[in-house]
């Protein structure tokens, strides 16, 4: 795909894209890649800042939640997983107030073929079962990133782990 | 409004119209045939032996002058209000019916022999007097007495009876006529002449005074509201000069002073309008006993009640059927009672009248033992390898049948909310108590509890630190020592460095090294060690120039207003996405035995990857563990770049 230039996606129903996305890079690496990145520039995704995880189930929704300020991703039914460990998290939700109405059937999905997954919920859900997104990837994110913002997620290269950010510290995670 | 606050002062300042029958027209004399007193005992009556010159009979000038002085009963009077006295019906059946008696408050009878009254004047005055707020006074003697007899109460002649005193009930009713408005009359009344009376037992009055017998001789008929004494002579000046009340308008002595108190009383009933209702027999059933018994007799006692105790009767279904029990004490014993029983006394003033119960009282009876016992379980050394520690690997020894150990996370458990669902626990840095006890299960019952803290080191220390345990002041002159033994005199082992505790089970002692003695063991310490990463944070940098994001998916309702420069105004992201109810979710992968992605050629695995495996439940990366080969990896140790 080409270069997409200050692309926003305002949504008020779902919009299925192709199976394969890519970032600011010209064509995917292979076929069993959902959605990839750039490489020339330190940058990272930010997940959605939610205020009521309430409504969440499907297993494996990351989300900065904005009500402690940590990453988590849903291990299991009732089950968040804490990435960010660190209690100092901090975000500006001012650009999402109380005037910012959510648009409940707001989605992106990108999957293989046209609309297969309009049960799962998720502003952006990567729909297929047999690919796998890749991370954008920096070198020490904590030295490259300048000013990051709360809730992004990286690939940390130099030591080979995932990196999130919680807005004050980055934390890191290995196998 | 005015003329209700009119009338409400009015009220205040009532005066109290009193009728005093007479014994016969003053205007015909001598005595006509239709007088309601033919022989000798006349005057016995308010307006005394007016115009009488034969009989110098019963005079109850005094009495009348002391109702009349404004020092007593008037404005600014002892009693505040004024009583007008009206002298009339001095004749047999003049009475034409209530309405004629309405105008008055207060209607004086004192004794009439002879005629006395006609059967339907003596059903006008009862029907009066059953009014709210209207008041006879009777003081009949035991040869005449109709209106008293009319009532209920009898008056029979005694002899040599003296002194009437107060019983009680004249301060529980509230009559106060021994301790009124015109103060005490600890010593008495005394009736005057050879016939002393007293009243038969009746069925609504309660006895206020008794006489040197022990037999009623004032009495409140509750059904009425009226107090009824027994003799025409109590406040008459005898007809030989030797009267009991004072001469004058003052009030003196003893007999002034119930005189006083009685219209006092009576002025009270008048002005708050009492309305008359039967008396109920009642009372309280009650026992001191502690309950539950346990093969004890139960001790019942009576309180409170207003009439005598006829029987007492007995209930085991609720109240439902009540059997008797033979016996007229206010307080019976009756020998092993069941759990629940309920006792209560059976009332009746006299044979003739209506009976009561009183409330009843309901014993408990439990024998239960609890076979749990009262001591705690005897803790010793728990097996521990790691953070999870077994607890009960610190019980030992057979239990006895139907009695298992608990542990619970309060020290006195009454259910089993507080009961731990497992017995192995995950000691963290911060110390945990918990309490073993044994649990009857036959009886559901508790022994009391012994404690054991539970606690793991603090990252990044490797050990635990007992020295950092909260315990209780030392003794003067001790020190805290830890022993790896809870019988430490039995060749125990000191515990040289508490602060680097590994795995264990750790025992507290005071110790006096002036005489190397120590205290018993305290609250064993478990500690179970967990393993700590060395991960780190990190800051993020602000040198430099961020990088905006250009790409962003947005739930929110952005159309048009790009005021806040959403997503721009992230730093350093390919994409921002933004909702406030849900997330991202990344592409959700079977995994196989070998522990690769379903569907996704080996060939193709990048590093970065990263899925949710939904076989094993877990964010998964494609990446290298501890600097080994690239493989699929659940996310699940923090760790530190450095």
């Amino acid at each position: 795909m080409k270069k997409i230039l200050l692309l926003i996606l305002s949504l008020f129903v779902g919009v299925a894209i192709k199976s394969q996305v890519a970032i600011s890079k010209s064509d995917v690496t292979n076929v069993s890649v959902s959605l990839e990145f750039g490489d020339n520039e330190n940058k990272g995704i930010i997940l959605p800042y939610v205020t009521d995880k309430t409504g969440i189930t499907e297993n494996g929704t990351i989300i900065y939640d904005a009500t402690d300020f940590k990453i988590k991703y849903l291990k299991d039914t009732n089950n968040w997983f804490d990435l960010s460990i660190d209690t100092t998290g901090v975000a500006d939700l001012s650009i999402q107030g109380d005037d910012k109405e959510e648009q409940p059937g707001a989605k992106v999905s990108i999957a293989l073929t046209g609309n297969p997954d309009s049960v799962t919920k998720g502003i952006l859900v990567l729909a297929d079962n047999d690919k796998a997104m890749i991370l954008p990837k920096v070198a020490s994110p904590h030295l490259n990133i300048i000013s990051p913002s709360a809730g992004m997620m990286v690939y940390e290269t130099d030591h080979k782990m995932l990196a999130v950010y919680n807005g004050t510290v980055w934390s890191f995670w290995k196998p | 409004m005015i003329v209700g606050i009119f009338s409400c002062i009015t009220i205040h300042a009532q005066t109290i119209k009193v009728l005093n029958i007479l014994d016969y027209p003053l205007d015909i004399y001598p005595i006509s045939i239709d007088a309601r007193v033919n022989g000798p005992d006349r005057g016995y009556h308010l307006a005394g032996k007016l115009g009488d010159p034969y009989y110098d009979t019963a005079d109850m000038q005094d009495a009348r002058a002391k109702l009349l002085n404004p020092a007593n009963f008037g404005p600014t009077g002892t009693v505040p209000h004024t009583i007008t006295i009206t002298d009339d019906y001095g004749t047999y059946g003049s009475i034409p019916g209530v309405a004629a008696l309405n105008p008055y408050d207060i209607i004086f009878i004192g004794v009439k022999t002879g005629a006395g009254f006609s059967p339907a004047e003596v059903g006008y005055l009862l029907a009066w007097s059953k009014q709210p707020g209207k008041v006879l006074m009777l003081q009949e003697q035991s040869w005449g007495s109709p209106v008293s007899t009319a009532m209920g109460y009898q008056i029979i002649d005694g002899s040599n009876t003296n002194p009437t005193t107060a019983l009680p009930e004249d301060i529980s009713y509230g009559t106060k006529l021994f301790s009124g408005a015109f103060g005490d009359a600890s010593m008495g009344i005394d009736q005057w002449g050879a016939s002393q009376g007293y009243f038969t037992p009746g069925c609504t009055g309660i006895a206020l005074a008794k006489n040197a017998n022990g037999l009623a001789t004032v009495i409140l008929n509750t059904e009425y509201r009226d107090i009824l004494v027994a003799d025409g002579d109590f406040f008459t000046k005898s007809w030989v000069g030797n009267g009991l009340i004072s001469a004058g308008p003052s009030i003196t002595n003893d007999t002034d002073r119930v005189w006083g108190n009685l219209w006092a009383w009576a002025i009270n009933e008048v002005v708050n309008q009492v309305e008359p209702s039967p008396l109920v027999p009642t009372g309280i059933a009650y026992t001191d006993q502690t309950l539950p018994l346990c093969n004890t007799d139960a001790i019942i006692k009576l309180d409170g009640n207003n009439a005598s105790v006829i029987r007492w009767e007995t209930s085991t279904d609720g109240g439902t059927t009540w059997l008797p029990i033979t016996s007229t004490d206010i307080t019976i014993t009756y020998p092993n009672p069941v759990n629940n029983q309920q006792f209560r006394a059976v009332l009746q003033n006299s044979p003739s009248c209506p009976i009561g119960y009183s409330m009843p009282v309901t014993i408990t009876v439990n024998c239960t033992v609890c076979n749990a016992g009262t001591v705690a379980p005897v803790l010793t050394n728990a097996t521990v390898t790691s953070n999870m520690v077994d607890l009960n690997s610190m019980i030992t020894g057979t239990l006895p049948t139907g009695i298992t150990v608990q542990w619970h996370t309060i020290p006195n458990p009454l259910d089993n909310t507080t009961q731990l669902s497992g017995t192995t626990v995950n000691a963290t840095s911060t110390p945990v108590n918990y309490y073993a006890v044994f649990y009857d299960t036959v009886n559901n019952c508790y022994s009391p509890s012994a404690k054991v803290v539970v606690v793991s080191n603090v990252c990044p220390m490797a050990n635990a630190d007992l020295t950092a345990l909260l315990h209780s002041s030392l003794p003067a002159n001790t020190t805290l020592v830890w022993y790896k033994d809870a019988l430490r005199e039995n060749g125990g082992t000191l515990v040289t460095d508490p602060a680097m505790a590994g795995n264990g089970t750790y025992w507290p002692y005071f110790y006096d090294a002036d005489n190397t003695c120590y205290s018993p063991a305290g609250t064993p310490v478990i500690v179970g060690l967990t393993s700590c990463n060395n991960y780190c944070y990190k800051q993020g940098i602000t040198t430099g120039t961020a990088l905006g994001t250009k790409v962003g998916i947005t739930a929110l309702n952005r159309a048009g207003t790009q005021a806040d420069n959403w997503p721009m105004v992230r730093k350093g992201s390919w994409i921002a996405l933004e909702s406030k109810t849900k997330g991202f979710v990344p592409n959700r992968v079977a995994f196989d035995g070998s522990g690769n992605p379903v569907g996704i050629p080996v060939a193709n695995f990048v590093e970065g990857m990263i899925v949710y495996d939904t076989t094993n439940k877990c964010l998964k990366m494609y990446t290298s563990k501890d600097g080994g080969p690239l493989g699929w990896y659940c996310i699940s140790t923090q760790t530190c770049p450095d």
